[in-house]
């Protein structure tokens, strides 16, 4: 145990006393997590911003089947009759308050305003000094005779022309158009379905409620609390920073194992495992001291969001840096060089890195699993955000494996360099 | 008593023979010098007796103990000077050597004590807190050495130590040896530097080839080794037919001509250096100037086998 003690102090201070490339590379990541989290955020974003409808109601019919059809769309939360900045600020706060709103619907896409008339209308969508608080993006307009061609509609007489309700898209954008058309053409759908209904079975109404949620498979995050730009790349970059361990498991074998030092070493009393548990040892906290540094920083400075359940936090740091010390010292055994290994180490931390969605959030389908930063992400995003420590500890039990792996396989290699 | 004594030693990988049946006796208490161009097989030799390289045939025995059995034992009392510097250039020569002490199982105040002495002994107590990288080439050699006798070895491997350094440190490491050997310990040295181990070696073993081709004292080695003694003479007005004429005398065994200078090579056993310069005042030759050669190492050296050392 003594000599277990002395072997991982001494591998401490070798790392801590040469401090200046040390102090560079958590400089240069924390760097790079602020540059990709600031160049990414809009990446990041999950809403749409609440796209502004004008609407001008002209139909005179006594039968008044456009109001029919705003009323209708109210229950829904598709449309409000009030304009969008009448909305009461005591309302707004009730919604912050409660978290109501919350739930995806389709009023938070879209905001109405009543439009006096077509050129109204027109200049809300058109013009360009209107101010931002008067702009539409599209203006729905119910003709005067909407009603009367409504009740006049035969469904038998196929030469008829269908009913249209008209959408005219000024200055809005491609996705303001789509949503505009999308909440239309669904609810047109709806219509349509029901007189179909109505026509065959008389008397006889659609469902209510359609329960969507249960068509829906959940993901391992959810999609209520997803990180933001600044939180996943202090998460990705962490992993990278870890990853980088597999440095001092690569230079540490090739120095005290292939070199000089290792075969002055072979000339002292000390055992063989003894010198490699207290290395190991030293090498997996060195790095995981270095990956709390990254969380304290990018956590008090950044505001990352590290999640409250810290065990599980330093539970998925140390394996993450178990699996990256025994994947260098498994890698530079394999090579049987220092700067072979070193070299691979640098090319796979930026493989890993970029297959677990590192620098860009992708998905690179099967080829993620080979990573082992996929499962240390895998395990802090579900512990942070999911709350779901179960996954967190299948993925750091998937970790020690590598750990496992990479150790025999250094073990082998090394025994088969002294035969 | 023997320190070393090793037995029809073989260390043969696949279908190279590195040593080749080697039986080596090293007394207690001496410094033996190990001489062999490169490739010679000392290396390897000197892996196999501190216990980093496993024996293929044969038998070692290091300070009476068998060293496939006991080598955890053994390498407790020796200590290991390897050619190239090994410890780690980013700690201070003090936290070197407390480094390789631990290894030998020195702790608390013996640790400390022994450090300073060994720095002491390396003259580098002075410098002990600067980082060894910081270090002239001589006081890394210095520390290196430090690193090997922290734990006070009896039996000590140097391979090459002053490898290079300059002259004073070289003088200086020489010195060390000495005193190392005075108060007890036993030196395995190997060098390319005849005159170090003409300075500091009790005993030479000279390799070739993997095998031990030669071991003894100095003398021992130049009086069995060389036969033939080695002259230069100067003569005025050489001529061509003078030196031809010289080769043709009995005993002479070499002689190549340089302008007026004659390298001279000849066997006592027939003629002597003496008589032939005798000879050649007799016949009226006008001898400028002589210089008879005494054999050292490297004449035995080269005699042994065909080549300078350092070659």
């Amino acid at each position: 145990m003594r000599n277990i003690y002395y072997q991982f102090i001494h591998t401490l201070k070798c790392v801590f006393l040469d401090y200046k490339p040390l102090i560079s590379k958590i400089l240069t990541f924390s760097l790079v997590i602020l540059v990709l989290g600031s160049a990414f955020s809009d990446m990041f974003e999950s809403g749409l911003e609440p796209v502004t409808v004008g609407i001008l109601n002209e139909d005179t019919g006594k039968e008044k089947i456009a109001d029919g059809i705003i009323q209708v769309l109210e229950p829904l939360g598709t449309l409000s009759p009030k304009k969008a900045d009448d909305k009461d600020a005591e309302d707004e706060e009730e919604e912050e308050a409660t978290g109501a709103g919350a739930d995806v619907s389709i009023g938070e896409w879209m905001k109405v305003y009543n439009v006096k008339n077509e050129a109204d209308g027109r200049s809300m969508a058109c013009d360009k000094d209107i101010d931002e608080d008067h702009q539409i993006a599209a203006m729905i307009h119910f003709d005067k005779d909407f009603s009367k061609k409504v009740m006049e509609y035969d469904a038998e007489d196929e030469d008829q022309e269908p009913i249209s309700i008209s959408i005219k898209t000024g200055r809005s954008s491609q996705i303001d158009a789509t949503v505009v058309k999308c909440v239309f053409d669904t609810f047109a759908s709806s219509l349509n379905a029901d007189f179909a209904v109505q026509k065959h079975f008389p008397g006889k109404n659609l469902p209510q409620d359609l329960d969507l949620e249960k068509g829906y498979t959940k993901m391992e995050i959810n999609a209520e609390s997803t990180p933001d730009a600044m939180s996943y790349y202090a998460i990705a970059m962490l992993m990278m920073v870890l990853l980088y361990g597999a440095e001092y498991g690569c230079n540490t074998i090739a120095d005290d194992y292939l070199g000089v030092i290792g075969e002055r070493i072979k000339t002292t009393p000390i055992k063989r495992y003894q010198q490699y548990i207290g290395k190991m040892l030293g090498m997996i906290v060195s790095t995981t001291l270095q990956g709390i540094f990254i969380v304290l920083l990018t956590g008090l400075v950044y505001g990352a969001n590290w999640g409250n359940n810290y065990l599980a936090l330093l539970g998925v740091i140390i394996s993450m840096s178990a699996a990256s010390v025994t994947l260098g010292a498994c890698l530079c055994m394999i090579t049987r060089d220092g700067a072979r290994g070193q070299s691979l180490v640098s090319l796979l931390v930026i493989a890993c890195t970029f297959l677990a969605g590192g620098f860009i959030k992708i998905d690179m389908g099967p080829l993620k699993f080979i990573s082992p930063n996929y499962y240390a992400q895998t395990a802090m995003f579900n512990s942070i955000y999911n709350g779901d420590t179960g996954i967190a500890l299948q993925n750091i039990g998937i970790l020690w494996l590598f750990v496992l792996g990479a150790s025999v396989i250094a073990i082998l290699m090394s025994r088969r360099k002294r035969a | 008593m023997n320190i070393i004594e090793t037995s029809k030693l073989v260390k043969r990988y696949k279908n190279h023979t590195a040593v080749d049946r080697i039986d080596l006796d090293v007394r207690e208490g001496e410094v033996f010098g190990l001489l062999g161009p490169n490739g010679a097989g000392k290396s390897t030799l000197i892996g196999m007796l501190v216990g980093t390289l496993k024996v293929t045939e044969g038998s070692v025995r290091v300070l009476g103990k068998d060293i496939s059995r006991d080598s955890t034992a053994i390498k407790q009392d020796i200590g290991y000077v390897p050619q190239d510097l090994a410890f780690f250039e980013k700690l201070s020569a003090y936290d070197n050597v407390i480094y390789w002490g631990r290894l030998y199982g020195l702790e608390g105040p013996e640790l400390k004590s022994a450090v300073q002495e060994a720095l002491e002994f390396t003259g580098l107590w002075d410098r002990r807190k600067d980082t060894s990288e910081n270090f002239s080439g001589g006081m890394k050699r210095r520390l290196n050495i430090a690193c090997a006798i922290v734990h006070k070895p009896k039996l000590l491997f140097m391979d090459e130590p002053t490898v290079g350094v300059d002259p004073q440190s070289r003088n200086s490491i020489l010195e060390s040896i000495r005193k190392l050997n005075h108060n007890g310990t036993t030196v395995i040295y190997t060098s390319h530097y005849m005159e170090e181990v003409e300075a500091i070696c009790d005993r030479v073993g000279i390799m070739d080839f993997g095998k031990l081709i030669a071991v003894g004292t100095i003398d021992q080695l130049v009086t069995e080794t060389v036969k033939e003694e080695f002259a230069t003479i100067e003569i005025n007005n050489m001529s061509l037919q003078l030196a031809e004429a010289i080769k043709r005398i009995p005993g002479v065994t070499r002689c190549e001509r340089n302008q007026n200078v004659l390298d001279i090579q000849v066997n006592p056993a027939i003629m002597s250096t003496i008589q032939l310069l005798e000879m050649l005042i007799s016949k009226r030759i006008d001898i400028q100037a002589i210089n008879v050669e005494k054999p050292t190492l490297e004449t035995v050296f080269l005699t042994l086998t065909g080549k300078k050392l350092r070659d």
